[in-house]
């Protein structure tokens, strides 16, 4: 083509190896840099996924644990599992509100029918999940509501821990006498109620124990019990700590019309009082029953006693004061995607 | 000019123009993603707020009636309209704190909508419309609560024998009782009462304590009249048809239509038991002309030669399971 001189003599220019070098790095860069392009966009999309898909975990896990589930108490299970949206938060039964605690009935329906309720309702389809609620108080044992196996494709793991407050409701609480100083001593002073022994004389009578005071006293306080309680439950005294430092502490059950003075030590195990309680109760559908607790008053050997009822032949392992009242657990969510 | 260099410089721009795309996308996410996270977090702020105006509008709530009683008690003065003058003093103390709210850029607003008797006699129904807002998100509820007035920290008085003893030289407080010294005997005397003089020296209970004798017909013991003893030791108030509910007592009314309280006013140990007074209920006390009717002595205590006595009509003591006239 260099060596013809006529009107074609431009033309040759086009398939010039300047060209065609250009053309071919060109097309390489371009090809690299689509390459390039590519990758970080699938990358981008990845991460976009990903995030998204925790912030929609991250926030059905929120209202899971901040709302008591729609219905309010479908965990006792009026409607099928399909109609239900679920929640753990607790109804505070005495003002209808929802309060800072789950509801252990809640937790163990769910791990019941755990995909069932959270496939669709507070996961995405087809994620992999672990729920655990872990008390902080080691002695309690840990509830493991979801516990299924990571697949090897997952990407990315997503946890989630919360401090939740957690009611066991295995045992309801029917009275406690708390010996621990209270804040405010005036206030309580007023309402301490009036034992029924403070008329009595000698060792029937039972001075109080004033609070602030470092003296050795009474503390009495009423409960109702019904025959029905007595029948359908296990009702058990207990103490916190279970081993108490106070030898002089003993506590007294009984009712006005049956006043007694027969003392019963503590100990380390919880002691059933279904028989004592009947014994009170006589014939009557339901009575006031009075628990007189004596301490030294040493605010070093301060000591709390509960009387709680619990389902009838619950393991002795089982009863403890922290099953009474809600207790700090961490609540553990791990979810692959 | 040679115009052959404009197309590498076109072609370097197009190969750049990818990563300027990818670039500006980048950034784009990024500020997505900064801005649903600062709606979560503001999202949990708010949530957060309100749970805290939920918790604290009870606690308001008592703090008002606890105010609003001694008010009562120490003006002798009820009110007239108690549910509107509780729900303004509650809207003032509610909006005090939600004005705190302002500095760190949150928009709260609760409103008391109303505050009224509850079908229990120990507590109280209020109802209030709260919105908490943060630039774009913001909730809103209308909060229905039923709020105790039994506080075994911070325990309610109760203003009525104040009001209806102010004209006949008033009561006075005593620790945890209430002292009528021979303000009951002239309030009885003036409505043409016989028998008021039993009352000289009377006192009731000063704060509203739910009793725990429950079901009441346990109340009576037929040996020792223990239970109904330690009730009355103890003052405790019970839940009744013809007494007056917290909210009218601080109006001064002795009765009214919703679910009310009745507490025993005792008069002071005697010597000499006598056999009919008006009746010991303080609705019945504290009534007009035709409202008090009189009771028959029911001994309920004895020491040396001292009678606790209390007087009963046939109605009460079938409440509290006591031996019929």
């Amino acid at each position: 083509m260099s060596g013809n001189d006529g009107p074609d003599k431009e033309g040759g220019q086009v398939l010039s190896m300047d060209l065609l070098l250009a053309m071919v790095v060109f097309t390489v860069l371009l090809g690299v840099s689509a390459n390039a392009m590519d990758m970080v966009s699938s990358k981008m999309d990845e991460a976009s996924y990903i995030h998204s898909l925790e912030r929609i975990v991250t926030e059905n896990i929120n209202i899971l644990l901040n709302t008591p589930g729609s219905p309010e108490n479908w965990e006792e299970g009026h409607l099928p599992m399909s109609m239900v949206k679920p929640g753990l938060a607790q109804i505070d039964p005495a003002t209808g509100t929802v309060n800072q605690t789950l509801s252990m009935k809640k937790i163990l329906k769910l791990a019941e029918n755990y995909n069932e309720l959270m496939d669709g309702k507070v996961l995405p389809f087809g994620l992999k999940s672990t729920m655990i609620v872990s008390p902080r108080d080691s002695s309690l044992n840990t509830i493991t509501i979801s516990d299924q196996e990571h697949g090897e494709t997952a990407s990315d793991i997503l946890i989630i821990n919360r401090i939740v407050m957690c009611d066991y409701m295995m045992g309801n609480k029917l009275t406690s006498i708390i010996s621990h100083p209270a804040s405010d001593a005036s206030a309580t002073e007023l309402t301490q109620p009036i034992c029924p022994h403070c008329n009595l004389t000698l060792n029937f009578q039972h001075p109080w124990q004033e609070p602030g005071y470092n003296k050795p006293g009474w503390k009495c306080k009423p409960f109702t019990i019904t025959q029905n309680d007595i029948k359908t439950t296990d009702i058990y005294l207990m103490t916190d700590p279970p081993q108490i430092l106070d030898k002089s502490a003993c506590w007294i059950l009984d009712s006005t019309q049956n006043l007694t003075d027969l003392r019963f030590m503590f100990t380390t195990s919880p002691q059933h009082l279904n028989d004592k309680l009947s014994q009170l109760l006589g014939g009557k559908e339901s009575a006031t029953i009075w628990l007189h607790v004596f301490s030294s008053g040493n605010s070093d050997e301060a000591f709390d006693v509960y009387i709680g009822r619990f389902s009838k032949n619950t393991p002795v392992e089982n009863i403890k004061t922290q099953y009474l009242t809600p207790q700090p657990c961490n609540f553990v969510f791990k979810v692959c995607i | 000019m040679d115009n052959d260099g404009y197309v590498m410089t076109g072609t370097s721009f197009l190969l750049i123009l990818p990563v300027l795309i990818l670039f500006i996308v980048l950034v784009e996410l990024n500020y997505e993603d900064t801005e649903s996270e600062v709606q979560i977090m503001e999202s949990e702020k708010i949530l957060q707020v309100f749970q805290d105006l939920e918790f604290n509008i009870p606690r308001l709530t008592r703090q008002v009636l606890k105010e609003e009683a001694y008010f009562v008690i120490s003006s002798k003065k009820p009110f007239i309209d108690v549910r509107k003058i509780t729900r303004d003093n509650l809207q003032f103390k509610v909006d005090q704190i939600t004005q705190n709210y302002d500095k760190c850029g949150l928009q709260v607003n609760c409103t008391v909508l109303s505050i009224k008797e509850s079908d229990d006699p120990f507590e109280v129904e209020l109802t209030s419309l709260v919105v908490v807002q943060k630039d774009n998100v913001s909730h809103q509820e209308i909060l229905q609560q039923k709020i105790s007035i039994i506080d075994p920290y911070d325990p309610l008085p109760d203003p009525l024998p104040f009001v209806k003893c102010n004209e006949y030289g008033g009561a006075s407080i005593n620790g945890s009782r209430i002292y009528y010294a021979h303000s009951l005997v002239l309030y009885l005397e003036q409505r043409g009462e016989k028998n008021g003089m039993v009352y000289e020296n009377a006192s009731s209970p000063l704060f509203i304590n739910q009793c725990p004798y429950d079901p009441f017909v346990c109340h009576g013991d037929p040996v020792t009249m223990e239970t109904l003893k330690n009730c009355l030791d103890n003052g405790f108030y019970h839940e009744s048809n013809d007494g007056a509910c917290y909210l009218c007592r601080l109006e001064g009314k002795n009765t009214c239509p919703h679910q009310g309280l009745e507490v025993f006013i005792l008069p002071p140990p005697t010597n000499n038991q006598s056999d009919t007074a008006p009746c010991s209920v303080d609705h019945v006390l504290f009534g007009e002309g035709g409202e008090i009717y009189p009771g028959v002595s029911i001994q309920y205590h004895q020491e040396e030669n001292l009678i606790f006595q209390l007087f009963l009509d046939d109605s009460h003591r079938k409440k509290y399971g006591l031996p019929l006239i």
